[in-house]
Formats: C-alpha cells, sequence, structure tokens
C-alpha cells in the first residue's frame, strides 16, 4: 500500500484532488467575508508534468527507481510553486481595505482577521502548497514532526523570496524536519 | 538518456557519488487528513487567545 503518492501520478487523481485541496479557503476570514482561492486548471496540469519530471529526475538516481516520501514531498512543492496552481485569492474586502475601514465588514471582526489576511493575502501560495506537501509527507512517517508559525513564516518567506529553487533543496527541508 | 548515463555511472563504481542513497517509497502509515496543517498553525498564532 505505496497510498496517496503514487495516486498522484495519476494526472485526473492529482488535478481533482490538489485541485480540492487549494479551494479550501481559510475559513477563519470566509465565515466573516467571501474568501475564494482561484485555482487554475491548465496551471494544475503544468504542475502534474513538473510532479511527474521531477520524480522521473529522483528515479533514475535511485537503484530502486522509486523515491521516497522526502523526495516526493520536495518534487511535489517544487511543482506546484513553480506552476502557481493558486492563481489568486478572491477576497471581498482586502488589508486596505478592512484597514481603512472601506469594507461592509465590522469593524471588530476586520481588525480580528486583519493581520491573518495580510499574512494570506503575502503567501496564499506558498502556504498552501507547503501544507499540502507536508500533509502527503506526514502521511508517511511514523511520528511526524510538527511544525509552529515562527517555522512555517519562515518556510512561506523563504519560498518567496527564492524563486526556482532546486528540488534537492526543497527534498531536504522535508528530510530535515522529519528526521 | 539520463537513465543511461546513471546506469553506466554506477556499472563503473561511481554510484556511491552520483547516486543517491538507496530507498524506496514505503508504505502510507496514516490518512493525509491526519496529519498537521498549516491551518491549525495559523489558527493558533492569530486566533487563539494567548
Amino acid at each position: 500500500m505505496n497510498g496517496l503518492f503514487v495516486s498522484l501520478e495519476d494526472e485526473d487523481f492529482f488535478v481533482d484532488f490538489v485541485g480540492a485541496f487549494f479551494r479550501h479557503a481559510p475559513e477563519e476570514i470566509s465565515a466573516v467575508m467571501r474568501c475564494r482561492n482561484k485555482v487554475d486548471m491548465d496551471r494544475l496540469k503544468y504542475a502534474f508534468d513538473l510532479y511527474k519530471q521531477n520524480i522521473e529526475r529522483f528515479a533514475v538516481l535511485l537503484k530502486s527507481s522509486n523515491p521516497d516520501h522526502y523526495k516526493r514531498a520536495g518534487a511535489l512543492l517544487q511543482a506546484l510553486l513553480e506552476a502557481k496552481a493558486v492563481s489568486d485569492v478572491d477576497l471581498e474586502s482586502n488589508s486596505d481595505e478592512l484597514e481603512s475601514g472601506y469594507t461592509r465588514v465590522h469593524l471588530g471582526d476586520a481588525e480580528h482577521i486583519l493581520p491573518f489576511v495580510k499574512f494570506y493575502e503575502t503567501y496564499f501560495n506558498e502556504m498552501m502548497a507547503f501544507d499540502l506537501a507536508y500533509r502527503c509527507c506526514a502521511a508517511y512517517e511514523e511520528c511526524p514532526r510538527e511544525y509552529d508559525f515562527d517555522y512555517l513564516h519562515n518556510v512561506c518567506r523563504y519560498l518567496k523570496i527564492n524563486a526556482n529553487l532546486p528540488v534537492d533543496s526543497l527534498f531536504m527541508l522535508f528530510k530535515s524536519l522529519m528526521q | 538518456m539520463k537513465r543511461t548515463t546513471a546506469a553506466a555511472a554506477a556499472d563503473q563504481g561511481d554510484d556511491v557519488v552520483l547516486m543517491y542513497p538507496d530507498n524506496q517509497l514505503k508504505d502510507q502509515k496514516r490518512a493525509f487528513e491526519q496529519a498537521h496543517s498549516a491551518f491549525s498553525v495559523v489558527k493558533k498564532a492569530f486566533f487563539d487567545p494567548k
């Protein structure tokens, strides 16, 4: 039972699974105002192609030809980041509007969600991609190591600032975190 | 082409340098939904009272 990572090698499963995951907007925002993640289907298919290429690249450098879950998580994260499958976030009111009060959102609610809205506006793609790849990786661990917000913020910034990271560095991110 | 190159390197004894340490995908241990979620992390950071 090699599970999820094997299923992700099928394009239809990949597009359905990743698409459904990415469409799920944070409830803390959507409970207060409209918040939709825009998922581009062409970019999802592009992400699948990149994922397969990354897996094949690892496979030729392994006697087993069957990369482990750290390499697959790195391959997935690299593909999702490069494809930018979450193309945009459709917010009823953006952080500038919430901050200025130019919104129908109640002032108390606006102040409550503003810090997270700012974070999410900046890092939605990196956060969603890392979340998905981490959870796929963790599903294969006996005792997956969890992370806190400080780690998540650092990872999101690292992924955003450093475009075109090699898949090896992302594989090492998961291997270092889990071991 | 890459497979041929890697295989040739292995034949020449360079596999320790060029190849990854051998391993393979093991069985899945738990459901994806059971894994720690980034949303739970941000919820704790931004919304749970300290």
